[in-house]
């Protein structure tokens, strides 16, 4: 993997890397991260992403990652030297649309791919679904590795849906890639939200990605009531997510650790807003983490991917961290960086809505607050 | 370890899970989705129990996730497990095992449950192996599950069986829409064909009728008041006052035929004679069929009405012109022979044909014209002359009598054309009297030429000297004019003297006169 990055998150600066890593012959394909702040629209996107010729996929996050550096601004462009085949599945929030069909027709064989890159537009409304089908086609003969795309203001939560992936067609929206790759790949996840403050709480009411009811009480209250209790701090009209986002929700899976969904807002009905739909009828558990914990997870999950790892030769690490790990962690975040990033590996990264792995044992989810690092023989 | 109350969390969802959908792959992918992320399991498959035609059974994968298992090594060393037909004995063998656990790789495990009365569930995990107590706690979820297939399925059959129920009355409605459709371009059709009939009925004066049984009433289309000769709506509508307009001498005929047709099926064809109001005769016919309704039996009659009176005129006449002709045909003095062109064959002749040529009527029908020709290849020539020319007059041909005894006879024959078939008549005069006072004559006649053959007379040139006034013979003689008349005619002279050689010669006794 050839790495390439502009610190200026300057369209010419772009343009510079692309013709950069192009110019190697043996470039087949390329990955790009870029920075919500570079204000990479269509309009300056396009026509550039058009003129490229090889395979090229991507997003924009909220940050990047290069190296130990967490970057605000800035894009990378990954020259990947082994043959790629990219796909875009639009319209990912239309709910009239069955994704196994789309899948189907897509991509009839894998072939020889062994790792498949997933990134989705972070706010699109039905990305568990996309996930549950890919599991239901390609089960766990592939590596998955991705994450949620799109912008955030960490300020203002100010979370809408602008154009994020970038494929060669331009920059696109409410879509998901699909980037196969023959490339031998091993892949951790771990988040580190183990601290069960309570729970289960039974989910009696949700709809979507909105929870009504916990125990058939006000989900909101319940929260509050556990969240207020641990933290000391009482939620006003301002500051949920700034307490919320060290108190996500964990479902229980058997012998494994949980699934964390991130509560992010309380609407005007007392509906606790999480990134992820969460079932009805499921129960979960108010958690939460600390920076041991957490960064504790980000070495289990490098560790899990260097075990994973059946080459042995790993080339690159791709790290696709939770932004809310960010939020939480502020500037203690580099020592989750210092995690993974070990030794002389190259490595890049996003911080993403939501994040996306599966290592070839478990059952592929979408997940919230996780890290997840992919080691690549590329 | 699990603790009791994630299993009975776990339990919960599952059961959740398992749901009330009866959508057969809803319902799966729900359940089996959820068992496998609540218990990490990598993949999981339902099989159901099928009955071959051979009776055997064998397990056939319904639904999978992922779809394709059969890249997975460890679900098909699961299969493997399951043989490809069972009999009852084995099959009861193979639920006892259940649920069934085996490692056949480090950390990967397969499990093998029943879901009771329709098949399997196989799950795949790894890293550690599920707690064999926890799998047998989840048996009522499996046999939940079960239930929860059956029902499906049934569900499945009762929409296959709504579907072909839906499809049928679909199927009928769209055939009772085609006939609605149908009947309404019948209806349409009819109401035009009604308006065409109505107007033709007015625009002609055929009066058409429609009779109905149940209540007598006649509704006529086209106008009955002028043609009775009534004010308009004087005549009643009814078979009464249509009955009592009939003439007298039909009114028995017509008054049973209507009390039949109340009945009758067949269709009517009557004439007869109808009063206008005037007292007139009409002539009509009238043809008429019956509408049946249930049971066959007629509860209308629909009909026309045609006034024929002329053309009943016109036959009368004709009829007494035949008959005038046939009695001139009859009794005329002349024979007569009708025959056909072609064959010559005679089909008719009058009584004077008979007394002429002593044949009898039916003897006579017998014959061809070469029968009483003398003459035949000439009357054939004949008759094929004038059937290119027309009517011919031939006088003189010699015709034989059934005695064998010939007559003379003039003719004049001509042909016709009677229903298509090319005839000839022949008028044919006896001569044979006439011939024999002409051939008389004749004779006569021939004597007569012979007696003036025999007459000498003079006539020619007769060269004469101009002094002496001798007469020079085809000799060359010369003779005295008494000599030459005398002996070219049967003259005789006696001498005698004119009044102005007597006064030359004798002027001294001539006694002046104008003549002597």
């Amino acid at each position: 993997m050839i790495i390439k990055v502009d610190y200026t998150g300057s369209v010419q600066g772009f343009q510079s890397l692309l013709k950069d890593v192009t110019n190697d012959e043996k470039v087949k394909g390329l990955l790009v991260l870029a920075c919500d702040e570079n204000g990479f629209t269509p309009d300056t996107m396009d026509g550039i992403l058009k003129g490229i010729s090889l395979p090229l996929f991507g997003g924009i996050f909220p940050q990047i990652i290069h190296g130990k550096q967490k970057l605000p601004k800035g894009t990378i462009v990954a020259g990947l030297t082994r043959k790629i085949d990219v796909y875009l599945v639009p319209h990912l929030s239309d709910k009239t649309v069955d994704f196994n069909d789309v899948i189907d027709g897509l991509i009839p064989q894998i072939g020889d791919a062994k790792t498949m890159f997933v990134l989705v537009d972070g706010y699109s409304q039905r990305i568990s679904s996309l996930i549950d089908s890919l599991f239901n086609i390609f089960g766990l003969e592939l590596n998955y590795i991705g994450g949620g795309a799109g912008s955030i203001n960490p300020n203002k939560l100010n979370m809408t849906q602008t154009p994020c992936l970038f494929t060669n067609n331009g920059l696109a929206k409410d879509s998901a890639i699909l980037a196969m790759m023959d490339i031998q790949s091993g892949v951790g996840v771990s988040h580190g939200w183990d601290h069960k403050l309570s729970g289960p709480h039974k989910v009696t009411e949700s709809e979507g990605n909105a929870i009504k009811s916990l125990d058939w009480k006000p989900a909101f209250d319940v929260y509050k009531e556990v969240v207020e209790k641990h933290s000391g701090r009482t939620f006003t009209a301002d500051n949920f997510f700034e307490i919320a986002k060290g108190y996500p929700l964990g479902i229980t899976k058997l012998e494994s650790e949980r699934i964390v969904r991130d509560p992010f807002t309380v609407d005007e009905n007392n509906c606790l807003i999480v990134a992820t739909e969460i079932p009805q009828e499921s129960f979960v558990d108010i958690v939460t983490g600390d920076l041991d914990s957490l960064v504790g997870a980000a070495k289990k999950a490098y560790s899990d991917s260097i075990e994973d790892f059946a080459d042995g030769d790993e080339r690159s690490i791709i790290f696709m961290d939770c932004i809310s790990r960010v939020l939480f962690l502020g500037d203690n975040f580099s020592k989750e960086i210092d995690a993974v990033c070990i030794g002389d590996t190259p490595l890049i990264g996003a911080l993403s809505l939501g994040e996306i792995a599966n290592c070839g044992k478990d059952y592929l989810e979408l997940y919230n607050k996780t890290s997840v690092v992919g080691v690549l023989g590329d | 370890m699990i603790s009791l109350t994630e299993q009975l969390h776990t339990h919960y969802e599952f059961a959740m899970a398992i749901g009330t959908s009866l959508d057969l792959k809803v319902m799966l992918r729900k359940s089996i989705s959820t068992f496998l992320r609540k218990m990490n399991c990598q993949a999981g498959g339902v099989h159901f129990l099928k009955q071959n035609d051979n009776g055997q059974q064998r397990f056939e994968q319904v639904f999978s996730i992922p779809r394709d298992t059969s890249r997975i090594k460890e679900y098909q060393a699961a299969l493997k497990e399951l043989c490809v037909e069972f009999d009852d004995r084995q099959l009861t063998a193979f639920k006892s095992t259940l649920p069934l656990h085996r490692q056949e790789w480090p950390d990967k495990h397969f499990y093998i449950v029943d879901l009771p009365e329709i098949g399997i569930l196989i799950l795949l995990k790894n890293g550690n192996k599920l707690d064999p107590l926890f799998i047998k706690s989840l048996e009522p979820l499996f046999s939940k599950l079960a239930t929860a297939c059956r029902a499906c399925i049934q569900n499945e059959e009762l929409l296959r069986h709504r579907d072909n129920l839906e499809d049928l009355v679909l199927e009928k409605s769209r055939e009772l829409i085609t006939r609605n459709q149908q009947l309404i371009e019948k209806i349409n059709e009819r109401r035009k064909a009604e308006e065409r009939f109505r107007l033709a009925a007015e625009a002609t004066s055929d009066l058409i009728y429609e009779w109905n049984i149940h209540d007598d009433m006649l509704q006529w289309f086209g106008d009955i008041d002028v043609a009775l000769g009534y004010e308009p709506g004087e005549f009643d509508h009814n078979i009464t006052a249509w009955v009592e307009r009939i003439h007298p001498d039909d009114l028995a005929r017509l008054s049973d035929a209507v009390e039949r047709n109340r009945t009758s099926r067949e269709p009517i064809s009557y004439e007869y004679q109808i009063q206008r109001k005037d007292g007139s005769l009409r002539y009509w016919s009238d043809y008429g069929v019956p509408v049946l309704g249930e049971g066959g039996r007629p509860f209308k009659w629909i009909g026309v009405c045609k006034d024929i009176t002329k053309s009943k005129r016109v036959e009368q006449e004709l009829r007494e012109s035949e008959e005038r002709y046939r009695s001139l045909f009859t009794n005329e003095i002349d024979s007569i022979s009708i025959f056909e062109a072609d064959t010559r064959k005679i089909v008719d002749v009058n009584d004077a044909f008979l007394t002429l040529y002593g044949y009898t009527r039916e003897e006579a029908l017998q014959l061809t014209t070469d029968a009483i020709s003398a003459e035949p290849e000439k009357t054939q020539k004949a008759i094929k002359h004038s059937t290119q020319i027309g009517s011919v007059f031939i006088q003189g041909r010699h015709h034989r009598k059934k005695d064998g005894t010939e007559i003379y006879v003039d003719l004049s024959a001509g042909p016709f054309t009677w229903k298509g078939r090319t005839l000839m008549f022949a008028i044919i005069r006896n001569v044979t009297e006439r011939k024999k006072v002409e051939e008389e004559r004749e004779r006569l006649i021939v004597d007569l030429q012979k007696a003036l053959d025999e007459i000498i007379t003079l006539r020619g040139f007769i060269p004469i000297c101009s002094s002496c006034k001798k007469i020079r013979d085809d000799q060359g003689y010369w003779h005295q004019v008494e000599e030459y008349i005398r002996d070219h005619s049967q003259a005789e002279f006696t001498h005698s003297i004119c009044q102005s050689c007597a006064e030359k010669l004798y002027p001294e006794i001539t006694i002046k006169k104008d003549n002597v």
